[in-house]
């Protein structure tokens, strides 16, 4: 573990991208204090105001403050985040453990699921699943969940099969231990590291991708501050007011970025063998 | 035999690894000699530094960042630590040779064996593809692979995994090397497969005149192959002889020990294995590195010893040789 | 006469090879129809050369896999036929040690963690469960700051003792032991080697040994069963084996052996080529192709197992000869 940090610390970039993401929570956490307006509250003078000392970045076409709006955007993004991920994380691990362990019928059914999902491009999907269950936040975290389970299915069936060959998990089977004993104990811990480092990944792939549906306007509900509907919102002004898309766009960069510099760093540090000679 | 030219001569040997961690002093102040038609058995248990030796006599090691190698490797009058990178690779092949433990890495699997064989006489030797074919059934013969010709045209998972080392012995041995340096090559093997792979190193050092340094860490196999043996312990030789004098008059109480922890044939007795385990290479102690398992230690075993003679071509680092000699 | 522990009669295992298209399919024979019995107190060592079948033998026994065919009775229950309950209940009672201590293992656990284990997959708990772990380190020697650090912190001898430590937490009454000093250096391997006749000693237990190395096998074991291509080709006492060798295999595997004594030049009997493939064995005797005897009969008829001499069996037609022929065989060794 201490080899962990050690590694981690080196990654100057990672430890960057970490600080980023610290940023973004805190800022969403404490968004209805430290938002200087009401996200939802439209204002007839304030229509498009300039950045400037009252709307901090500028108001939208409603007159509701930008500053504000992403604020809460962040609590959005990084909830649908999270939520993704997690149900993706667990789901994708609880198949992929399942196939990779017990093989046979077990593992054709569960990989062939995987591959039919798989096959379609993620935004696609998501599309599709969106459709059939209606614009919500609920129903894009869990849009998002399924597009993302196979990657973790598929980690995680792979890692199990080599850890499952080790003689560890032959001894403790010798000693007569279950297999949710072996899979809980043995193998889970030993493919954690792969999984954690998806996750990481799969945060940021969430985040672009509600930002995406709700673009589309098949994510969010329309008048929720998604950083995706203001995108969508600003691109019509970009010649009369810039800030609009520009701030919210800005916004999702830096999240993304910041999750991918922190899941390559964590690669590394996890997993010294997969380090490439350029990091 | 013992008047024999001295083909390779190594003084001051020391390999050094820059680690995070710390320096390991890999090997440390090695000195041997290799005469013509000799071979040398370099014996320990892993850690020893007998790999990391005959890398460094081969010049594989060579990331300057991170590894040090100092110290003289002269072979037939060459120096060859101050050889640049290009002059090292027209002489490995053709002066000296290298077989490697395991027989199936050292083969490419997409080229037949008789294209690898033939790959050094026709590089180094400048010979046509038509002689250099030939050179390679002739080497197959030699190490005595049945219907060599056909074989040639085989590639190597065709071959089984003792037909396979004997392919790589031809292989190192095509150049027509001086010195061939063996790392292990019958620890994969079986022992029915091992005893013909010795038999097969025995009967081309008559026939070649090579000098050979055999790494191992199997005393049957020194005993049953090799003229003169070296024992090494934490990265230094602790003892140096012939090998019917060291397996009967062993000196160094390394070597007494680990003779002693070894299962014999015919023999029940208990097994008295060394306590202990080797040091840490980072945390090397000043003294004897073996004092802290030898059972004779004493006051002078702070001091490290040198290789002090012990008997006709014997030598012992070790300081009982200078209380023997005092009394 | 000694009381059998272990007796297994007929045992097979095959393992399917796909050839090619899927069609065709044919088996690998790891196995093929091996009965010996085990007695209680002894050590059985078995040996043979890679692929003659003794690892699998041993995951069999432990039945991490499951036998093609043949039946393994343990202390007089058939463990191919009882329930998986009784089968837990039984496990308790047979436990192994494996070849490589460092994949043995788990890497993230400590090893109190470590020993722990087959005492909590068991119910053992609390201060009982505790006690026992302190004791096995105790046992098998590892010093008392052990407990809390991870398996991959110790050497390769130390992690041999953790792996035995684990093998006797359930004061199990026979030990499968899978080569467990081949990946040790010999200061080490005889550490251990002397360990665990100790442990035998103090706890009463019965080893089957299985290794390739011939002198390590000698040194432990009580008696020898020596395998080639799958069969056991030879059994019997110790000294019968390595003083008087019946089957030609054993010969041949006996003088190959690198003795470390520079003035030793034992006779060769030397083999021929190398090991068949086992998925086409040679037909009648497995041996015939590498045997420096064999005749016309061999390649037809298949040897049975016999007793020779009492307690000293060989599949060999010529064993008979063999035996005349070379009265204390062991005295050119």
């Amino acid at each position: 573990m201490t080899d962990f940090f050690f590694r981690f610390r080196q990654n100057r970039l990672a430890l960057v991208g970490l600080i980023v993401i610290l940023l973004y929570a805190v800022l969403a956490v404490a968004a209805p204090w430290a938002a200087p307006h009401d996200p939802y509250a439209m204002s007839a003078e304030a229509m498009l105001a300039e950045p400037g000392r009252d709307y901090w970045l500028g108001a939208d076409p409603f007159g509701r403050d930008i500053f504000s709006r992403v604020l809460y955007g962040a609590r959005l993004s990084l909830m649908v985040g999270a939520i993704a991920a997690g149900i993706a994380l667990v789901a994708g691990t609880i198949m992929g453990m399942a196939a990779g362990y017990f093989g046979r019928w077990t593992d054709a059914v569960l990989s062939r699921i995987m591959d039919v999902l798989f096959s379609f491009p993620d935004i696609l999907l998501a599309l599709v699943i969106m459709a059939i269950l209606g614009p919500s936040t609920v129903n894009v975290m869990i849009a998002i969940g399924i597009v993302y389970t196979p990657i973790f299915a598929r980690i995680a069936r792979a890692s199990t099969l080599s850890v499952k060959e080790a003689d560890f998990v032959e001894a403790a089977k010798s000693m007569g231990a279950r297999p949710m004993a072996i899979l809980w104990r043995h193998i889970l811990p030993n493919i954690a590291a792969p999984l954690i480092i998806q996750t990481t990944l799969s945060f940021a792939f969430a985040i672009l991708a509600e930002a995406a549906l709700s673009f589309l306007g098949l994510g969010v509900e329309p008048d929720a501050p998604s950083w995706g509907i203001m995108l969508n919102e600003g691109k019509n002004w970009m010649e009369q007011a810039w800030w609009v898309a520009v701030i919210p766009g800005v916004a999702i960069t830096l999240a993304v970025l910041s999750f991918n510099v922190l899941g390559d760093g964590l690669r590394d540090a996890l997993d010294p063998k997969l380090r490439s000679k350029g990091a | 035999m013992a008047k024999q030219e001295t083909i390779l001569d190594v003084r001051d040997l020391s390999v050094r690894f820059r680690t995070r961690e710390g320096v390991v002093r890999a090997v440390d102040g090695v000195d041997l000699s290799v005469r013509k038609g000799e071979i040398l058995g370099v014996v320990g248990e892993s850690g020893c530094g007998k790999s990391v030796t005959a890398q460094a006599i081969m010049r594989l090691l060579g990331d300057a960042r991170t590894e040090e190698v100092t110290g003289r490797v002269v072979l037939d009058g060459e120096e060859l630590l101050t050889k640049t990178e290009k002059e090292m690779t027209r002489l490995r092949g053709r002066k000296l040779a290298m077989i490697f433990q395991d027989p199936m890495t050292s083969l490419n699997p997409v080229f037949t064996v008789g294209a690898q064989i033939a790959e050094g006489p026709r590089w180094h030797e400048r010979l046509s593809r038509k002689a250099a074919g030939r050179r390679s059934v002739e080497m197959l013969e030699m190490v005595g692979i049945p219907s060599p010709a056909e074989r040639a045209k085989q590639y190597p998972h065709e071959f089984s995994g003792g037909m396979r080392q004997r392919a790589v012995v031809g292989m190192a041995l095509s150049g027509r090397p001086d010195l061939l340096i063996a790392d292990e090559p019958t620890t994969a093997l079986d022992v029915t497969i091992q005893s013909q792979i010795l038999d097969l190193l025995r009967d081309l050092r008559d026939r070649t005149g090579a000098g050979m340094i055999f790494i191992t860490h199997d005393m049957g196999v020194v005993a049953q192959l090799c003229d003169r043996v070296a024992v090494m312990y934490a990265g230094s030789i602790v003892e140096e002889a012939p090998v019917k004098e060291l397996f009967k008059n062993p000196r160094h109480p390394y070597s007494q020990g680990l003779l002693a922890s070894l299962p014999v044939l015919g023999s029940h007795a208990r097994l008295r294995p060394i306590e202990g385990r080797p040091p840490d290479l980072m945390r090397l102690p000043a003294g004897c590195r073996f004092a802290d398992r030898c059972p004779f230690a004493f006051e002078k075993c702070v001091q490290r010893p040198p290789l002090m003679p012990a008997g006709p071509e014997h030598r012992s680092a070790c300081w009982l040789e200078e209380e023997k000699k005092d009394d | 006469m000694t009381e059998s522990l272990l007796e297994v009669n007929g045992l097979k295992k095959y393992f399917p090879v796909k050839t090619g298209f899927g069609r065709a399919d044919q088996s690998l024979k790891a196995v093929d129809d091996v009965s010996f019995t085990v007695h209680k107190g002894e050590t059985l060592g078995i040996v043979g050369e890679s692929g003659c079948g003794k690892s699998t033998l041993g995951r069999v026994l432990i039945r991490l896999l499951d036998p093609t065919a043949g039946s393994i009775r343990f202390d007089g229950v058939d463990l191919l036929e009882s329930s998986s309950g009784e089968l837990r209940r039984m496990r308790r009672r047979f436990q192994m040690v494996f070849q490589d201590p460092q994949s043995s293992l788990n890497p993230r656990m400590t090893v109190q963690h470590i020993l722990e284990e087959p005492l909590r997959t068991h119910g053992i708990r609390g201060g009982e469960r505790s006690r026992r772990v302190r004791e096995l380190a105790d046992a098998v020697g590892l010093p008392s700051d052990a407990l809390k650090r991870y398996a991959h912190e110790f050497s390769g001898g130390q992690r041999q003792r953790i792996g035995i430590a684990r093998a006797l937490a359930l004061n199990p009454e026979f030990i499968i032991a899978d080569e467990p000093v081949a990946a040790l250096d010999v200061s080490i391997q005889a550490q251990v080697l002397n360990l665990m006749m100790d442990l035998k000693k103090e706890f009463g237990l019965t080893y089957l040994f299985i290794a390739h190395d011939l002198s390590v096998v000698e040194y432990i074991s009580d008696r020898v069963g020596v395998m080639y291509l799958g069969k056991l080709v030879e059994l019997g006492d110790r000294d019968m084996i390595y003083r008087e060798p019946l089957h030609p295999y054993t010969q041949s595997l006996l003088s190959a052996i690198p003795v470390p004594d520079p003035e030793h030049r034992g006779e060769r009997v030397s083999l021929k080529g190398d090991l068949p493939n086992p998925v086409h064995p040679p037909p009648g005797c497995r041996f015939h192709t590498r045997c420096p005897y064999a005749q016309e009969r061999c390649r037809g008829e298949v040897p049975a197992f016999r007793e020779i001499a009492p307690g000293h069996h060989a599949s060999c037609h010529f064993a008979e000869d063999i035996r005349e022929q070379s009265p204390g065989q062991a005295n050119s060794l």
